[in-house]
């Protein structure tokens, strides 16, 4: 297999946007190929990451209808979806592209639209992502599913409200110095503890705000790389996609997803590492509690102590490992399809040192992107190559 | 029957082949491919395994305000979604039963809180 590497990467801003759901995964998409300095030409194929434009925006076909106007013709476009891992699976299919030697070079973009839609219409598309014969008939939500991961959390662990704050905190932090982040804030606990109730025990500050919003990237083979001068080489390390039970009634352990442990087991497998070599780490806070729950999964905090690492600052910008720098999904926000394509953005900036809000000499960078009750999964290692 | 009113049993769907239970009838059995099962009646009492309040429901359960859902872990073994009864005192790791479900429920056990951890 070929090494793949991230050639160019570009994004709209996460937030509300009154474009079609086309033309900001276009604009993002016209930014990587510009980036990547590769011709039009030499882009064998397009994967575009994306959940809920069927019932959303009423639009489908997105691959091919982006590729068009970006002037990507004949080649295959695929759209992809995988719940909230759509981007990343994305952009593990085009990894495998080049990696075959199918495509020297290949597009991957994500985007979604939500914020026109009411709460009622946003909450219903993403149950899509719920085994709807099964649990699903419970009237289960995805808040829910998290406020269900809380209570056991807390009862295993001894998590409390405060550690789980401690996240909310740190993150909304970290948004305000991304340009691209929709809701970074300098939030006090009591502010996080004020906030409305969700889904018992998960408050408003606690859930990602519904976002618009595009991200994407060319991955290419190294002979493609433009200038080696123009900018650090990024090299994907690993590339994981696992898949875990629909049902949450199925899961053994209601805070812990197994795809995510088995995603990461496989990326360390592949790269040689151990979750003491990862710098930084973009993974899916969804809810305040995922972070600790993936934090534990992906091995880079000990078991049961998610919590009290966030509020011991040991996941911020000095810890010991170095949770969403970005903001994350809580304060950048989650276009949903967008979402994992935005993480490798946010990693490659990051290994390039060119980021808002850098982190110190950061050379080896994770993603992890988490679809629905972690029915979908995809764990990427890049590396800043010497 | 109201819905407070305790349930004996419930109803579970067992692989003919393998013998392994679901909560609901599957087109397979997901361990062996078995097509056939049976209905059968399982134990209505178990431990709660977490729970929470749903207050932002999807269309389909918007006319029923705010509901609790839950996670129980049968004493036969097997892990079910459920909705709650709630009472202010529950708490993780309680003992629940199930009990007949009201009308506007949909089709999933209902259970409530009978013994606290």
């Amino acid at each position: 297999m070929r090494d793949v590497y991230v050639a160019g990467t570009g994004s709209t801003y996460f937030g509300k946007h009154v474009l079609p759901i086309e033309a900001l995964a276009v604009d993002a998409g016209a930014q990587a190929l510009v980036q990547s300095g590769i011709d039009r030409d030499r882009i064998g194929a397009v994967y575009l990451g994306n959940f809920i434009s069927g019932p959303l925006n009423g639009k489908e076909v997105l691959a091919g209808l982006v590729a068009e106007q970006l002037g990507l013709t004949g080649v295959p476009c695929t759209k992809v979806e995988g719940a909230c891992a759509s981007g990343g699976i994305a952009f593990r299919h085009a990894c495998l592209m080049v990696a075959s030697g199918m495509c020297d070079a290949v597009l991957v973009v994500g985007v979604e639209t939500m914020t026109h839609a009411s709460t009622t219409e946003m909450t219903t598309a993403l149950n899509c992502a719920m085994d709807n014969e099964y649990d699903g008939m419970s009237g289960l939500t995805f808040p829910g599913l998290f406020g269900l991961a809380w209570r056991s959390h807390a009862r295993q662990h001894g998590t409390t409200r405060e550690d789980i704050a401690a996240v909310v905190i740190k993150n909304k932090a970290h948004g305000l110095k991304n340009p691209l982040a929709q809701m970074g804030a300098d939030l006090s606990l009591a502010q996080v503890c004020a906030s409305a109730m969700i889904a018992d025990p998960l408050q408003l500050f606690d859930c990602c705000p519904p976002s618009d919003g595009a991200a994407a990237v060319v991955v290419c083979a190294k002979e493609m790389l433009a200038s080696p001068q123009q900018q650090a080489r990024v090299r994907v390390m690993a590339s994981a996609q696992t898949s875990g039970s629909a049902r949450v009634s199925q899961h053994p352990d209601l805070c812990t997803f197994e795809a995510t442990v088995l995603a990461a087991k496989q990326a360390y497998q592949q790269s040689g590492l151990q979750p003491a070599n990862i710098d930084l780490v973009e993974l899916h806070d969804c809810f305040s509690i995922a972070e600790i729950i993936d934090s534990e999964d992906l091995g880079l905090v000990p078991r049961g102590e998610g919590g009290r690492w966030a509020a011991q600052g040991r996941t911020g910008m000095q810890g010991d490992v170095v949770i969403n720098p970005s903001g994350g999904l809580l304060a950048k926000g989650h276009p949903v399809g967008a979402t994992g394509v935005g993480q490798i953005v946010e990693v490659a900036l990051q290994l390039r040192g060119e980021h808002s809000n850098q982190v110190k000499d950061a050379a080896i960078g994770m993603t992890h992107n988490l679809g629905g009750t972690g029915v979908a999964c995809t764990v990427h290692i890049l590396e800043r190559e010497a | 029957m109201t819905t407070h009113d305790l349930l004996p049993s419930l109803t579970a769907y067992q692989c003919q082949d393998c013998q392994t239970l679901t909560q609901r009838s599957p087109m397979v059995c997901a361990h062996c491919l078995g097509r056939r099962f049976s209905a059968i009646a399982v134990t209505a009492s178990g431990t709660l395994a977490s729970w929470t309040t749903i207050r932002k429901p999807p269309l389909r359960f918007k006319g029923e305000g705010i509901y609790h859902v839950g996670v129980v872990d049968l004493d036969n073994g097997m892990r079910i979604s459920a909705r709650l009864l709630h009472q202010a005192t529950d708490q993780t790791g309680d003992r629940v039963q199930a009990v007949a479900p009201s009308e506007s429920a949909s089709d999933i056990p209902v259970f409530k809180v009978t013994a606290h951890d």
